[in-house]
């Protein structure tokens, strides 16, 4: 196991160094830079001063030399300042993570908790209300997650006034968890729609296709209860799928997440990234890319050491399974 | 996310304001000094906004200022501010000036502390306008200050403890540099303290101080109670500034309650905002959309053809369509303000007038067709532009469009990202790749100067924007004299006859006037007008 992860452990490296050399390579390949933009837009284009505020962000060196510059400073835990907000990079990240994993892990339990009852639900339950929640996910994943949000938004904050339209707090005073719960519940509904859909038909389609399993038919004929064979027996094969798109689904949801934090003004990493990219901002987005390379480099890592750990059919010892 | 990058290009940054906020000079209404008794419920100000400024909140140091509740102009104040109503200087920290060519001798205004305490004297001016001018001052750090590259400033010393003398390049109206952000005065000890982190909590002398400030998030801002003018002050207590990149969020917010006011609302959503009981206005800007006509390439190397599109546009037709967003501009400047020829005859719209001058060119229309052609070659220009417009700067392509074809053009559009637009190489700074591009400028300065040193040769792109690549010795020559002349009459002269030339050569399509929307809570705020440079008018704040 510890050389399985170690051997890991090494590739995850290289993926990470790979994708910092390749975005630090786009970004500075691709026409425009920020102190152009900044500048330009702002009709401060004397080539003199251009060249004065180009040198104060070290982007006058060579590409190799500011990449061996941004690296040898990471290494020490700096990810320098922004170009256009000139905040530190890691404070900025830092607050703007905690504000994405708020959401993130909020839509992820709710995605997971709805989408299994769904699916479990959906495979048992028959009649019209049973058609329904088969049909319902297929629905729901043609949504965009950017109109959902818009309605909800709507219905909840505008209409009822039930809930608030936007932000992370209340513009005075805000701040207490109870307060932020509050704002977390329509982002974070709006994120879950598509997982928990997905899921719900996930679970559903796998459970189907269980039932017509042999060792299914066996139980039922030894005359096990019902419910003790899909809780024990139908249900944990039932979830393999489920983790394995696991992985995927945190994929979406660090993507929807840019579409649902513009919606509801989330000051999460997605609005952070966006912006970045456009002002070209490079230590911005070096940054958030490596974050985002990190965390889908972990995530993979913990579902395969948990695949292992759930389905002792796979095998991460390195020796063949028996 | 959309909302900002749609703005970049125009509004946001392109919003110089120069001048620094209007301390004392703008004052209309007041709220009265606190008096004894019953302590009034705090009255707090909550303002929406898509656009923030870049890069804190220390005036001296920011690149781009947001259409916005000013951060640094609540909070700082320079040597003396701007007075739009009579196109003057006011008093701000400084009482008083004597202006020779050469120097400005300050007289400062005494009894004024810093929000930390510490005392405003020539020694804290000295400091300040050396930390932003003298790359070798300790407290400089090799940062940019963006807008000190406009101030005629070459030296300052320090005549005694309250007056101040400071050597300038001669330059006309040199004391009004005085109240761009770029001079306004930081704590000494603060900027010592803080180190490059000081834009983030910034202490100078204004009438309110920063609570918190989250960049492009939330800032809050809490009554000065020190403020050196005790007679006068804006009636907010405390005011909070929500950033949300997304109009439509902000719409929301208004509509349920959640902000009190909002720049800017989302033109769809002001019928609605106006039924729930909510006030819109709009206020005119210094910013202003055109069309460059490129005038190294067939057919605008012909000023015959460049009038006749200029003749074509219909002004009238893109203010009914912006919904009062827009006014139309008929020349380079705005009219009335500082240095405007109001004698040059404009181009109105007059179709017939440009079909003529089309026709006098050699651009025909062939009997059976609607394009012109001249010796076998169609009349065919490429329009270029970034994606994601909005506003009046997207309205005016449909209504350009129409009235190109109507006189016959063909026209052929390109659209790209915004940076790439921007780029002064490869996108609208490159010649060969057009024939006409969209723009818009903010001047926020009420002279003329700046705005019209764009058009001129030194300007071509990849040095600067003057996309029409116009190239006039004349123009460049009047423009440039304009900038050193200190004789008033003279420079007056100059500016006017620069219009008259630009006119008349017509490089340039001048489109509208920009205005900016605001709408608000009528039982929360009674009014809350803005100034041309588009930032709240702090002193102007009526609240019930």
């Amino acid at each position: 196991m510890s050389r399985y992860l170690a051997r890991r452990g090494l590739a995850s490296l290289a993926i990470l160094v790979g994708v910092s050399v390749l975005v630090f390579a786009a970004m500075r390949l691709v026409p425009g830079d920020p102190i152009t933009i900044m500048l330009g837009t702002a009709e401060l284009a004397d080539p003199k001063f251009v060249d004065e505020f180009r040198r104060s962000y070290g982007l006058d060196q060579p590409i190799p030399v500011q990449y061996w510059a941004w690296l040898s400073h990471l290494l020490t835990g700096d990810f320098g300042r922004s170009v256009v907000s000139r905040e530190l990079v890691g404070d900025l990240l830092l607050r703007r993570l905690s504000a994405t994993l708020v959401l993130g892990s909020t839509a992820a339990v709710l995605a997971l908790v709805v989408g299994i009852l769904w699916g479990v639900a959906a495979a048992y339950v028959r009649g019209l209300f049973g058609g329904v929640l088969r049909s319902a996910p297929l629905f729901l994943m043609a949504l965009p997650s950017f109109s959902i949000g818009i309605a909800l938004g709507f219905i909840f904050a505008v209409w009822l006034r039930l809930l608030p339209s936007s932000g992370m707090q209340s513009p005075v005073d805000g701040g207490s968890v109870m307060d932020i719960l509050r704002h977390t519940v329509l982002p974070a509904v709006t994120l879950a729609v598509y997982p928990s859909a997905f899921t719900a038909r996930l679970t559903q389609a796998s459970i189907d296709e269980l039932q017509r399993e042999d060792f299914v038919r066996t139980a039922q004929a030894s005359g096990i209860p019902p419910g003790r064979i899909t809780l024990l027996h139908v249900l944990p094969n039932a979830l393999l799928p489920v983790m394995t798109n696991g992985g995927v689904m945190v994929g979406y949801m660090l993507t929807a997440a840019v579409f649902v934090e513009a919606v509801f003004a989330w000051p999460g990493v997605g609005t952070m990234m966006v912006a970045a990219v456009l002002n070209r901002d490079y230590p911005v987005v070096q940054a958030g890319a490596l974050l985002v390379a990190t965390t889908f480099v972990m995530l993979s890592w913990i579902i395969d050491v948990l695949y292992g750990l759930v389905d002792p059919r796979i095998n991460v010892r390195g020796r063949p399974a028996q | 996310m959309r909302a900002v990058h749609q703005r970049m290009g125009l509004r946001l940054a392109a919003i110089l304001a120069i001048t620094a906020l209007l301390a004392t000079g703008c004052t209309q209404t007041t709220a009265p000094a606190p008096t004894s008794g019953a302590p009034a419920a705090p009255k707090i100000l909550i303002f929406g906004t898509s656009t923030a400024s870049a890069g804190g909140c220390d005036g001296t140091t920011l690149v781009q200022y947001a259409i916005t509740f000013s951060c640094p102009a609540t909070t700082q104040e320079g040597l003396v501010t701007f007075d739009w109503a009579t196109n003057s200087a006011k008093p701000g920290l400084a009482i008083s000036w004597e202006e020779k060519p050469d120097s400005i001798t300050f007289k400062l205004r005494s009894g004024v502390t810093f929000q930390d305490g510490t005392p405003f004297n020539a020694d804290a001016v000295v400091f300040n306008l050396r930390r932003v001018f003298d790359k070798s001052h300790p407290q400089n750090l090799g940062q940019a200050f963006p807008y000190a590259f406009y101030v005629p400033f070459k030296s300052v010393e320090k005549v005694d403890e309250m007056t101040v003398r400071v050597s300038i390049t001669p330059t006309p109206n040199a004391v009004w540099y005085f109240s761009f952000m770029a001079t306004l005065m930081q704590s000494p000890k603060a900027v010592e303290a803080k180190g490059k982190d000081y834009a983030f909590s910034p202490v100078g002398t204004g009438p309110y101080k920063i609570v918190s400030f989250e960049d492009k998030v939330r800032v809050e801002l809490a009554r000065n109670e020190n403020y050196w003018n005790t007679q006068q002050r804006p009636a907010p207590d405390r005011i909070i500034i929500l950033i949300k990149s997304d109009v439509a969020a902000l719409a929301n917010d208004l509509l349920s309650g959640n902000i009190d006011v909002m720049i800017e609302p989302p033109v769809e959503q002001t019928d609605k905002m106006k039924d729930a009981a909510l006030k819109v206005e709009f206020f005119p800007t210094l910013v202003y959309n055109y069309f460059g006509l490129n005038t190294t390439k067939p057919p605008f190397d012909d000023v015959k053809v460049r009038q006749a599109v200029n003749y074509a546009f219909d002004k009238e037709a893109l203010v009914k369509v912006s919904k009062g967003a827009a006014q139309a501009m008929y020349g380079a400047w705005f009219e009335g303000a500082y240095a405007y020829n109001a004698d040059v005859p404009q181009y109105k719209f007059d179709p017939n007038k440009a079909r003529q001058l089309l026709d006098e060119a050699g651009w025909k229309l062939p009997a059976s067709g609607t394009v012109r052609a001249k010796g076998g070659q169609q009349l065919v220009v490429k329009f270029f532009d970034r994606t994601g417009r909005t506003g009046v700067q997207g309205a005016q392509v449909p209504v350009l469009l129409s009235n190109l074809q109507d006189v016959g053009f063909k026209v052929e559009s390109e659209l790209t990202e915004t940076a790439v637009y921007l780029d002064k190489v490869k996108g609208v700074g490159d010649k060969t790749r057009f024939n006409i591009g969209n723009f818009g400028h903010g001047s926020a300065f009420p002279d003329p100067q700046i705005a019209l040193q764009r058009w001129t040769s030194e300007n071509i792109p990849p040095a600067e924007f003057n996309i029409a690549f116009y190239d006039s010795v004349k123009y460049t020559q009047l423009v440039v004299s304009a900038r050193t002349e200190l004789n008033v009459d003279k420079r007056l002269g100059l500016l006017k006859e620069a219009q008259r030339v630009l006119r008349d050569d017509a490089p340039i399509i001048w489109t509208s006037r920009s205005l900016i929307g605001m709408a608000w809570n009528p039982k929360k705020i009674t009014a809350i007008p803005l100034l041309p440079t588009s930032i709240v008018d702090l002193w102007a704040i009526k609240m019930p």
